[in-house]
């Protein structure tokens, strides 16, 4: 067999034994997870409604909900964002900033832009909570 | 009758075009809309992620992009310009590939995981294990520059290549926070634009990240969060010839440099503050100083749609030979030749999110090449230089180059470059990326359409398409 593909597969293996000898079913999303999700439901749900006001407040406890979060359980956060290499930072980040979309959103009275933007944030949350 | 056969572009462009075709009649245009990525499209679900409840996940894109350069260059390379390095030439830069296992930072339970990726296409021999030049930095002797990743699969093709620039096992020690550990081959968390193609705003690159930085390491890298705005890592690395900077696994064992950092982020992550460095022995012969310091400020404003980036790096390598060396006469390796090299330079990026989708930004970048060390173009032609390996001539001809002439512009010099483009993403998992870079420099580094010829600018016009899968 040519040597450069040995090498190379004996390049996958490695990586690839020890990615699966640490293979374990997924981790259950923390208390202050399921809340911030149930708060990001709730506020899309009252986006979708009309009810600027209330989705504002609720939008605004999930933000602060998730700042607390990240006090209770800190994560490495790197400045470089290759794909896929920390997907709890990159999932926070990005719902930190599509909460702050959803509030402008929700104060300009563009209910709807804020309900797309909530559900983008919750989305974010789910993958942060999963990692 | 004969035919031109297929180039490696063509082959994947056809194949993928043909699979796109089978699988995509049947789709409905709202499924575009809402899938993540063409594998999800393609699946009609996630199900392509069938280890994802167990934290395993894979990824991937392609692709390709096309530079106008209006210097029309004779050796058609954009000059010290690399990745979109060909003028008037469509490259396949990235047909990429990860598989991964993350693991969760904890002070509770121990965690396992690590990363493996894979590229095709044009960007490999920037991104290879290329710590090892072909001739020792002080001596100008002949080295072996190991055989992780380069030539695997090089002498077949000029500009396409294989790159393995991460291979690594994780581990996460539960220690106060959690205190997560890599072993490998693994991506410089110094600076600020990354190899990975969907991961940067523009096509082309800043010189700082072409020419001031390493790519990959190979070693030991700690990782740990002391609070919701600090952290820091903390690591050694190994297998290279030039401070530590892209380290290959079999060669140059015995220098191991130091690599560190910290990083600051504010509650709401509109604000944060980075500074990483290298330093150590240049080589496992050569104890001068090889180091690096990186300081890289985010800021975000207006509800986070505007986006402010500044770097600064400064790099050091002490008794090297040089451009400005060689210049004085002295020959290659005698005192005269070697100097203490500095590269040091600002760049700095304003992006504005115009819509969820569109987003337009500049950059503006200074640069210095001091000495004369760093910046050489085409950088493609000292990458695939190779003294050790049977099948390269002895006079050393590179195979990406096949002799086309010296580096240029080996000396001392700045460097300007302004890059204003957009970044547009159709659909979720396609990105498009039109730009224009304007570069200027204190010596003629861009090659005019008369060989040989150089002037002080360069204007060039590139795009180039992310498909993610």
């Amino acid at each position: 067999m040519n040597t450069n593909m040995l090498r190379l597969m004996i390049m996958l293996a490695l990586p690839g034994a020890a990615i699966l000898s640490g293979c374990t079913p997924k981790k259950p999303v923390s208390s202050e997870g399921v809340a911030i999700e149930k708060t990001l439901q709730q506020a899309e749900t009252d986006a979708r409604a009309g009810n600027e006001k209330k989705a504002l407040e609720e939008i605004d406890a999930a933000e602060k909900a998730l700042i607390e979060e990240d006090k209770k359980k800190p994560y490495v956060q790197g400045i470089k964002t290759e794909s896929g290499i920390n997907p709890k930072a990159a999932a926070d980040q990005d719902a930190i900033k599509e909460l702050k979309r959803a509030k402008r959103d929700a104060s300009g009275n563009l209910a709807g832009d804020a309900a797309d933007d909530i559900d983008k944030a919750l989305k974010d949350v789910k993958v942060k909570e999963g990692n | 009758m004969n035919r031109r056969p297929f180039t490696p572009f063509q082959q994947v462009a056809g194949w993928a075009a043909f699979s796109l075709a089978l699988n995509l009649t049947p789709a409905l245009a709202e499924e575009i809309e809402e899938t993540t990525g063409l594998a999800d499209y393609i699946a009609g679900s996630s199900e392509h992620q069938p280890l994802k409840d167990y934290g395993v996940t894979w990824g991937g894109w392609l692709n390709a992009g096309v530079t106008a350069n209006a210097n029309n260059p004779a050796d058609k390379f954009n000059g010290p310009v690399t990745f979109g390095d060909r003028a008037g030439e469509l490259q396949m830069n990235q047909l990429y590939a990860f598989v991964q296992k993350t693991v969760t930072a904890s002070g509770d339970d121990f965690d396992f995981g690590g990363r493996f990726d894979i590229n095709y296409g044009t960007d490999s021999i920037f991104t290879q294990a290329y710590g090892v030049p072909a001739t020792d930095v002080r001596t100008g002797a002949a080295l072996n520059r190991g055989n992780y990743d380069l030539h695997l699969t090089s002498f077949d093709n000029r500009f396409y290549g294989l790159a393995l620039p991460q291979a690594y096992v994780e581990m996460n020690l539960p220690v106060g926070n959690g205190l997560t550990v890599k072993a490998g081959h693994f991506y410089t968390p110094v600076g600020y634009e990354v190899v990975t193609a969907p991961d940067n705003f523009f096509y082309t690159h800043a010189y700082t990240m072409q020419y001031g930085e390493p790519f990959t390491h190979t070693g030991f890298l700690g990782n740990y969060a002391f609070d919701d705005n600090w952290s820091a890592i903390l690591g050694t690395v190994t297998g290279s010839a030039t401070g530590g900077w892209d380290g290959n696994f079999n060669t140059q064992l015995n220098n191991w440099d130091f690599i560190g950092g910290a990083t600051w982020t504010s509650d709401e992550k509109d604000y944060s503050l980075n500074l990483t460095s290298t330093a150590g022995p240049t080589s496992a012969k050569d104890s001068d100083t090889w180091a690096l310091y990186s300081i890289v400020g985010k800021a975000n404003f207006l509800d986070s749609t505007l986006h402010y980036v500044i770097q600064h790096d400064h790099g050091f390598a002490n008794n090297v030979i040089t451009g400005n060396g060689l210049a004085t006469g002295a020959a290659a390796g005698s005192p005269g030749s070697r100097q203490n090299a500095e590269w040091y330079g600002i760049n700095q990026y304003l992006m504005y999110d115009v819509l969820d989708n569109l987003g337009v930004g500049v950059r503006a970048e200074w640069f210095r090449d001091n000495n004369g060390f760093r910046v050489a173009g085409p950088a493609r032609c000292p990458g695939s230089y190779n003294l050790s390996v049977p099948g390269d001539t002895a006079s050393g001809s590179e195979y990406a180059c096949q002799n086309t002439g010296p580096l240029y512009p080996f000396k001392g010099a700045n460097y300007y470059a302004m890059t204003a483009g957009l970044n547009y993403k159709p659909l979720k998992w396609v990105m498009v990326r039109p730009n224009f870079r304007y570069d200027f420099s204190s010596q003629n580094t861009f090659m005019t359409s008369t060989p040989g010829k150089f002037v002080d600018y360069q204007f060039t016009f590139s795009a180039d398409v992310v498909i993610t899968f």
